[in-house]
């Protein structure tokens, strides 16, 4: 490994909130539409300026380089496809969110650069939306949802292991629903009144469709550009999934036999994570954060001479943080290597992120058996 | 009473109703002219069937283009946008409820059932957290849908995609807590695991399927206003729900052959075959037009199916009982609660089947509460009988249990073992259990019918005057009978009896029947003797028998000393550890008789009933060896010898 995974997983999760400020501030401008056109022009110096500054393009691109990469090497890197509905749900609006985003970017920011009499004001493109590309009005409202959609729940699983989430929570989770809404409704409420001036207003019409010829005139070079993006955007993405599906095949006969407290025994295969195994054999396993070493619920206790592989930085740092003891791992990072592995979950599987948050409240009561639930 | 044969009788009596209407309709009741107007129906229905299709296309084209228009002017745009504010607020809010209920049901899932009634609670409780998750997703989303002001025409179409996502997540949690994959503890039906995820994904697909057939054509009628459309659409979904039905229904035959292979033992019931008719004939009729025929066969066979099924269903519940057995094992007893919800279950499904037909018949509810519909009095009438048929059941297994439980704890019936205590109980409970039997079912046959609106009196009538036939030409019968029930009444016998008649029969009372008594002689033979027979009833069983035996001695014995020696061995007897306690009295002697040339003495005890051979026995032996120990013969009965040998002189 290039990287130790907790500065990996540092600069993930950085990018993804420099990219969700953005979409923040992108979104509460469209939610001015509620007031009106004006409105929302007036302050989109303030809230979007400083994203068009080069500071912030260079910031905003290599934030969306980094956040799309490192969750591809991620796809790559797994070895089953066991995953937590959250994870599901993450994986497949990351992925769907760049090639529906290509056309708005290209078609507004990169034409912008490369025309100067083109001015993409919020007039413009609410008249194109609503009027004469209507389809592609569709695409970036499903592009709304489904980018905010995957931003709050990555910024809901990183909060809610954090000590401060039940202070947090009260004003965090109504944004969380206000920003998309009161943007859908600034964008419907403005829509409205961009028809009625382009009925009324034949100066401004004119100047729309002035402006969409320029667009159309670049019609070619911008269809290249978003050819190329998709081209390498599909390149990556099946990299990412042909070494995914390689290494699942390389090992596809290399089981492994793990074996759990209660009797019970589930195989795996070489590379498998122990959590990875109880998921895809839908053993019960605590798992808080979905594998990523995070909360401490996943933790198992081994025998010392166990066939797995050795903790990384991030694990260490985490079983730390749980004040776990020595023979204890975290199921979600310990890899098997090929002979059976026996383990002894510690948390029951109904534990919630306040275990991950306040790790001593749960030790005493479910430490001795597993079985019996209360 | 078979509850299926009601329902069955129920159908039928159902269908003629509706041929015979429609004949009323026609006001002609030959069968030429019913099948006539038959014929001409479907010809009708084929006709529209064919319209249908051929102007499917040209309103598909419409819609598609007042789509484009709806593209253009912004309305699609607007609806795209609340629509996913529904979307958010909806998704959104069950997100937040399940942020905290996801632990609380993982702690349900995880748990392993102690007993299938275990696992209905906790079922229940998994319904309780993933209803509500979806009741909080739709209520949101209408509340949401509400207060947003959609173009004219959307509204329906949010409604209709808004019904059809409920239905199908409704259907989908209720088929996952009941076959509950993945965790063979908690499963409320008998389906094996790997069958389970199956189960589940087919029954998502079908509600899918079906909600789509149900929805979707309506929507298109009114709001599109494309009937035909909505015609090949209902069709085209309706072959759909029809071909995965059969596909399932081949599946789970399938599996069920290869697992049997080489352990079937008998032919069993064609279900799958049975199941396959019965969903092509429905596909069939509904595509003809006897869309009402249609709908009661299915509802007809589904209570039949569940019906079937009932007893299996029921005892799932009380598996862990009957260790692991499908059904409790023919001898033992099965507890009573299983029975009792048998009975409800049976009867519920009935009763709905019967509810279900009548919206299928259209009988108007105002109709129904006067009676003035043929077709809902029919109906009532069946109702009636089938409560009729729960309550007498519920009666009947409520006095049989009694019954049976006092007979289980009453020592098991054996004639030829000593007697015990309650043979009164053993001989009179199994009797009262059969003549119940028989009230119960000739009270219900009667009362049915006479629910059912036929009239019982001219039958009672017509029943008294052939059985005072009856009766003259059953005297013996009849008489049998009677002083069979004096008999028992007075207690004159009970099983395990020996008694002697007057017709010098005898035995020990092994069976007692309503006309006779079975009397096994003790070499064997059993003799079946009528009641009225039986005549002077000698009852050699009842508290205690005295017997008396006479031991000839010869002349020279000191009588007194012969009295102490019988009575120590009286007492010695009374002593043992076997007969000891059977004995009342303990043996004594005295010297009876003298005749010439012999003592007779004349011993006598009295014991329990029936133990007065062994004890005499012992008595003659203790007897005999107490005189030979004292030198003392036997006096001859008869004339004595005696030889007198002439000592030589000396």
């Amino acid at each position: 490994m290039l990287l130790s995974r907790l500065i990996v997983r540092r600069v993930r999760l950085g990018s993804g909130l420099i990219l969700l400020l953005f979409v923040t501030g992108h979104l509460c401008n469209l939610a001015l539409g509620l007031g009106s056109v004006d409105a929302m022009e007036r302050w989109r110096g303030a809230l979007l300026m400083p994203w068009q500054t080069r500071l912030g393009q260079g910031l905003l691109l290599t934030a969306v380089i980094i956040h799309a990469g490192l969750g591809l090497v991620s796809l790559a890197s797994r070895h089953s496809l066991a995953m937590s509905r959250t994870d599901w749900v993450q994986l497949l609006l990351g992925l769907a969110t760049p090639p529906l985003l290509v056309n708005h970017v290209v078609g507004l920011a990169v034409a912008s650069h490369l025309v100067a009499r083109f001015s993409p004001d919020y007039g413009f493109v609410l008249a194109v939306y609503w009027k004469y590309a209507p389809l592609l009005a569709l695409q970036q409202l499903l592009v709304v949802v489904i980018v905010w959609v995957h931003g709050a729940i990555g910024l809901y699983s990183t909060l809610v292991l954090r000590p401060v989430w039940p202070r947090l929570a009260p004003i965090v989770i109504p944004v969380l629903f206000a920003v998309p809404i009161l943007a859908l409704l600034g964008f419907a409420h403005a829509g409205d009144g961009v028809l009625a001036r382009l009925a009324n207003d034949a100066g401004w019409r004119a100047l729309v469709e002035q402006n969409l010829r320029v667009l159309q005139d670049l019609g070619h070079r911008l269809h290249v550009i978003e050819a190329g993006i998709f081209l390498v955007y599909g390149g990556a993405v099946a990299l990412a999934v042909g070494i995914f599906a390689a290494n699942i095949l390389r090992r596809r006969s290399a089981r492994v036999v793990v074996s759990y407290d209660g009797g019970l025994t589930a195989v795996g295969r070489v590379g498998m994570s122990v959590l990875d195994v109880s998921r895809a054999n839908h053993i019960p396993h605590a798992s808080v954060c979905g594998g990523r070493a995070r909360c401490g619920t996943c933790r198992v206790i081994v025998p010392a001479a166990a066939d797995l592989d050795p903790p990384a930085e991030a694990e260490l740092a985490t079983l730390h943080r749980v004040k776990a003891p020595a023979d204890t791992r975290l199921a979600c990072q310990a890899h098997l290597l090929g002979r059976p592995v026996s383990v002894r979950r510690v948390y029951p599987v109904f534990v919630d992120a306040e275990a991950a948050r306040q790790p001593d409240s749960w030790r005493a009561e479910t430490e001795p058996d597993l079985e019996t639930v209360p | 009473m078979k509850s299926w044969l009601v329902s069955l009788a129920e159908a039928v009596l159902l269908l003629f109703a509706d041929i015979a209407l429609s004949a009323a309709d026609a006001d002609e009741l030959g069968s030429e002219r019913l099948t006539g107007l038959a014929s001409a129906n479907v010809g009708a229905n084929l006709q529209a069937l064919r319209d249908d299709f051929a102007l499917a296309t040209s309103e598909a084209k419409r819609l598609a283009a007042d789509v484009v228009v709806a593209l253009n002017d912004g309305t699609a745009v607007r609806s795209v946008t609340f629509a996913l504010i529904l979307v958010v607020v909806g998704a959104g809010l069950e997100w937040l409820y399940w942020t905290f209920a996801a632990a609380p049901l993982r702690a349900v899932i995880n748990r392993t059932a102690t007993t299938p009634r275990h696992a209905v609670g906790l079922a229940l409780r998994r319904l309780g957290y993933l209803g509500f998750g979806v009741m909080l997703f739709t209520a949101s989303i209408v509340g949401a849908a509400l207060i947003l002001p959609w173009p004219p025409n959307v509204d329906a179409l949010v409604i209709t995609t808004t019904a059809l996502v409920v239905a199908v997540r409704s259907t989908w949690i209720i088929a996952d807590v009941v076959v509950s994959p993945y965790h063979p503890s908690l499963r409320l039906v008998a389906i094996q695991s790997y069958r389970s995820t199956f189960v589940v994904s087919g029954v998502a697909w079908l509600t899918v399927l079906a909600a789509t057939a149900l929805l979707v054509p309506q929507l298109l009628t009114t709001v599109g206003s494309a009937p035909h459309l909505a015609g090949a659409v209902r069709v085209g979904m309706g072959g759909l729900v029809t071909v995965s039905l059969l596909a399932a229904v081949r599946i789970a035959s399938w599996r069920e052959d290869g697992r049997d292979n080489g352990r079937r033992k008998r032919p069993r019931f064609p279900k799958a075959l049975v199941a396959s008719s019965v969903i092509v004939a429905t596909a069939v009729l509904a595509l003809i037009g006897g869309g009402r025929i249609a709908a009661m066969l299915v509802d007809i066979a589904i209570v039949a199916a569940l019906l079937g099924a009932s007893k299996r269903i029921v005892f799932f519940f009380w598996r862990d009982n009957t260790a692991g057995d499908e059904e409790p094992a023919a001898d033992a007893l099965p507890d009573m609660l299983p029975l009792i919800v048998l009975a409800v279950f049976r009867f519920v499904t009935s009763l709905t089947g019967i509810a279900g037909l009548l919206p299928i018949m259209r009988v108007p509810l105002s109709q129904l509460t006067s009676g003035s519909n043929p077709v809902a009095q029919v109906a009532l009438h069946v109702a009636d009988t089938v409560a009729l048929a729960f309550i007498v059941y519920l009666g009947w297994i409520a006095i049989r249990f009694a019954i049976d439980r006092r007979l289980r704890q009453l020592a098991p019936l054996d004639p030829h073992s000593p007697a015990a205590e309650n043979t009164r109980l053993l001989t009179l409970l199994p009797l009262l259990r059969t003549t119940l039997a028989i009230v119960f079912v000739t009270l219900f046959t009667l009362s049915a019918l006479w629910t059912l609106g036929i009239q019982i009196a001219p039958l009672l009538a017509g029943a008294g005057i052939f059985g005072l036939a009856i009766g003259f030409g059953a005297q013996t019968l009849v008489r049998d009978v009677i002083s069979g029930v004096f008999f028992l009444i007075e207690d004159v016998f009970r099983i395990g009896e020996y008694i002697e008649s007057g017709t010098s029969t005898k035995g020990t009372v092994e069976h007692i029947s309503f006309r006779t008594v079975a009397l096994r002689y003790h070499n064997g033979p059993l003799t079946f003797v009528p009641y009225g027979l039986l005549g002077t009833v000698r009852n050699d069983s009842r508290d205690w028998v005295i017997d008396k035996f006479n031991i000839p001695l010869p002349l020279s014995v000191d009588s007194e000393k012969i009295r102490k020696m019988i009575k120590g061995i009286g007492e010695d007897l009374a002593l043992d550890p076997e007969l000891g306690p059977l004995i009342r009295e303990p043996l004594k002697g005295k010297l009876y008789r003298v005749d010439p040339g012999i003592k007779i003495f004349r011993c006598k005890f009295m014991t329990a009933p029936g133990c007065q051979f062994d004890v005499r026995t012992a008595a003659l032996k203790g007897i005999e060896a107490a005189l030979v120990e004292a030198g003392i013969s036997f006096a001859g009965a008869g004339p004595q010898t005696i030889l007198i040998r002439r000592a030589p002189d000396p």
